[in-house]
């Protein structure tokens, strides 16, 4: 079968079976969900909790392993250093387990299904500065409403980056690597704010209010995150403070740096189709899902990468079947790319080096005035 | 969830856990502190013992007990089947503690419904150890003060309509008690011998048990009550049964200008939901009523449109975002009846939780708290 173009739109007989096919798959897991499902889930919240005890208990270990203060045959620098990083390595991965595999798939509603108020996407608040109810709003209705749909999908590079040529050119993306960078390091604060369309502050649309309601929510949020891990816990060292401090610090970047990057891969690789707003008028659903697919890129690894990556290297799976637990996406993901094969959509998977290589690729390349006039071609090509 | 702590914790181990939260937001310390993975909150009971009633009837002892509860309460159950809890709502059987003392465990007492899927289910396999979920006590079929200044009282229970008012008959009461009870056959009789022997221990407290057979005639039932209590009107009346009965009792107080004497409750599963009524082929056809229960808002329903339209249509402005399944901004907490996936034809019956409104059309009526 002929591969149709990420843009091209499906025929509307091929849209409607489509969309039937994603319903019915969607079905056959919701209808087997079950007991299997909860534990694992059980055991991933369990196994977080672990690591995040150990992580903070390997930080204070390395304490004592001070040569400066302290003289015993096992203090020395380079013990100190490795056991204060391995602690925040440690914290790391919990956190990231935390965020990812719990956080995000927790809010998404994909256990709602277990009917268990405490493990509920109305309930649940996760490990980052992000209140859960903006980022319910920010993610989960604009942007698996709007994928990749350039000027609706404040996703699309995050507000800050141009990342496809649909976006107009302007002198400040000059630097966008170095934003990148910086917004790769503080990416919670990227995502707590993320809720705030910043062109309608620009254009004065959005309210004052609704700004000020938005910072209020995040103010006290990120006021406990930030008393826990720069106050809190480091105190508790007491003259050792700036050894804690530093190791939470460590744990809260290397988590930020890793979500962004499982994030980026997810939709700007290169081969990814982007939108217009116009295209996606009176969309079907099946041409929904088809945008979903093309617009999602998934990372190939092992089972022990796909849970650090909260099973978002399953990008198609997730965009098409947000609301499904994550264990199934590996599950299902054959059924998927059979189903892209039969309806000649892309399946855009490659290996993590792949993926980051080009996401990191098209934000330099998007840094500079590329492909201005090029925006009518991608469709006509195809027609 | 609605689900106040058992147990507000007090003094220093309050101010130990308010300190212990600030380290280990957004979750509590009691998450680390329990060896299951769960993380806290809302009410936990085990079952600490079984008790076989008659043929399909059992008798769940739990631990801990709320605080308080009147008796005539009832309960709400959440169980774990096949990794999704299931709510039912149970009777207290037992008596609630004795004014400032604190009751150790509570009773439940359960019928497995006839076509029911739950019920059977615990009746046969609830073993001490199981964990449950347990509401706070609710209802008004309650006795205040045990009955004391009522005057002489009449019980009309019919089934496992038994159970709210034992949990009163096992308390002390203080007044004269004049108790029918309806049932099909002997063998399905629930507490019977604990009955005849509060009857023979206590002079004021008269009972009866009428056998119905399989056939439940609710007129025959009605004159039975007349028969055995001639002094209806001087009594206060505390009926549990199926619906029908209660309906009748509920017209004839009314005819006698007494109803202000009758208090009831009903029970069993909700009924099973009728047959799609021909899922509506021409879209004229109203196959359900739906209720926005706190806008106060009915629309009729054809079994195709979502609740989030059908919402709409009738002036409403609930929450969504992407209309399509996806966001779950537009769950609504479905308090009765039965809805279908329009888009799996998967049917979900009402048990506490919440539906997404674009997705979902009644299949029954239907209440929504919207
Ligand atoms: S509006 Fe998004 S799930 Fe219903």
């Amino acid at each position: 079968m002929s591969r149709v173009h990420p843009r091209q739109k499906l025929s509307p007989a091929d849209a409607e079976a489509f969309a039937a096919d994603v319903d019915a798959l969607h079905a056959k897991v919701r209808k087997t969900l079950g007991a299997r499902d909860r534990n694992y889930l059980l055991r991933v919240i369990r196994v977080q909790k672990i690591i995040a005890v150990a992580g903070r208990a390997v930080i204070f270990a390395s304490v004592p392993l001070m040569p400066w203060f302290f003289h015993h045959a096992l203090a020395s620098k380079a013990a100190f250093l490795c056991v204060a990083l391995a602690g925040a390595v440690l914290l790391s991965l919990a956190k990231i387990l935390e965020n990812m595999e719990l956080g995000h798939n927790i809010l998404h509603g994909q256990w709602d299904w277990m009917n268990d108020p405490e493990i509920h996407s109305s309930s649940w608040e996760w490990d980052n500065v992000c209140v859960a109810a903006q980022w319910k709003h920010s993610h989960n209705v604009v942007h698996h409403t709007w994928t990749n749909v350039v000027g609706k999908d404040r996703d699309v590079g995050y507000q800050v980056l141009r990342v496809t040529d649909e976006q107009p050119w302007h002198w400040a993306y000059l630097p966008q690597m170095f934003y990148t960078i910086i917004l790769a390091l503080l990416f919670q604060w990227g995502v707590g704010l993320h809720d705030i369309d910043f062109e309608n502050v620009r254009n004065g649309k959005l309210p004052k209010a609704a700004i000020d309601a938005h910072m209020v929510a995040m103010k006290a949020k990120a006021t406990r995150q930030l008393l826990k891990d720069y106050v809190l816990w480091p105190l508790l060292a007491g003259p050792f403070f700036v050894v804690v401090l530093a190791a939470n610090l460590v744990a809260n970047g290397l988590r930020n740096i890793w979500a962004f990057i499982v994030i980026f891969c997810g939709h700007f690789p290169s081969g990814v189709a982007m939108y217009t707003a116009e295209e996606t008028e009176n969309e079907s659903r099946g041409d929904f899902f088809a945008r979903q697919v093309s617009g999602s890129c998934n990372i190939s690894g092992g089972g022990l990468f796909h849970v650090m990556t909260g099973n978002l290297s399953h990008q198609v799976e997730h965009h098409l079947f947000p609301d499904l637990p994550s264990n199934r996406y590996g599950e299902i993901a054959p059924c998927v790319r059979e189903l892209t094969q039969k309806y000649g959509l892309p399946y855009n998977e490659g290996s993590f080096t792949r993926q980051l290589g080009t996401t990191f690729w098209n934000i330099l390349k998007h840094s500079f005035p590329t492909g201005q006039k090029t925006t009518s071609t991608t469709t006509t090509t195809t027609t | 969830m609605e689900t106040e702590p058992r147990e507000q914790p007090t003094g220093l181990r309050a101010r130990a856990l308010a300190v212990a939260s600030l380290f280990v937001a957004p979750r509590s310390p009691l998450d680390y502190l329990r060896a299951s993975a769960l993380p806290s909150g809302g009410h936990r009971a085990r079952v600490v013992a079984t008790r076989a009633e008659c043929e399909g009837t059992a008798t769940l002892t739990l631990s801990p007990a709320p605080r308080t509860w009147s008796a005539g309460q009832h309960v709400d159950l959440s169980v774990l089947v096949d990794g999704a809890y299931q709510t039912r709502t149970f009777s207290i059987s037992s008596a609630p503690p004795a004014a400032s003392a604190r009751a150790r465990t509570f009773d439940v007492t359960i019928r497995a419904a006839a076509h029911g899927r739950l019920t059977p289910m615990l009746v046969r396999d609830a073993k001490v150890g199981d964990d449950v979920r347990v509401s706070p006590p609710a209802g008004c079929f309650v006795l205040p003060d045990a009955g004391a200044g009522m005057g002489p009282l009449l019980f009309v229970t019919a089934g496992s309509g038994i159970t709210p008012v034992m949990s009163m008959l096992r308390g002390s009461l203080s007044s004269d008690v004049l108790h029918v009870h309806f049932e099909r056959t002997r063998d399905r009789i629930i507490f019977g011998s604990e009955l005849d022997a509060l009857a023979k221990a206590d002079p004021s407290y008269r009972r009866t048990c009428e056998l119905t057979g399989a056939e439940v005639n609710v007129d025959q039932m009605l004159a039975r009550i007349r028969a055995l209590c001639p002094d209806l009107h001087t009594r206060q009346t505390f009926a549990c049964g199926p619906a029908p009965l209660l309906d009748a009792m509920r017209a004839l107080y009314t005819e006698l200008e007494i109803e202000d004497h009758l208090h009831t409750e009903s029970f069993g599963a909700p009924a099973a939901p009728p047959a799609i009524r021909a899922l509506a082929h021409d879209a004229e056809t109203t196959v359900a009523r739906l209720s926005f229960t706190r806008s106060q808002v009915n629309v009729d329903a054809d079994g195709r449109t979502s609740l989030l339209v059908l919402a709409e249509r009738a002036g409403l402005k609930p929450a969504h975002g992407c209309r399509r399944g996806l966001c779950r901004s537009c769950v609504a907490p479905l308090r009765k009846g039965t809805v279908r996936d329009l888009r799996t034809g998967m049917d979900t019956v009402a048990t506490g939780g919440g539906v997404q409104m674009c997705i979902n059309a009644p299949v029954t009526d239907v209440e929504i708290d919207l």
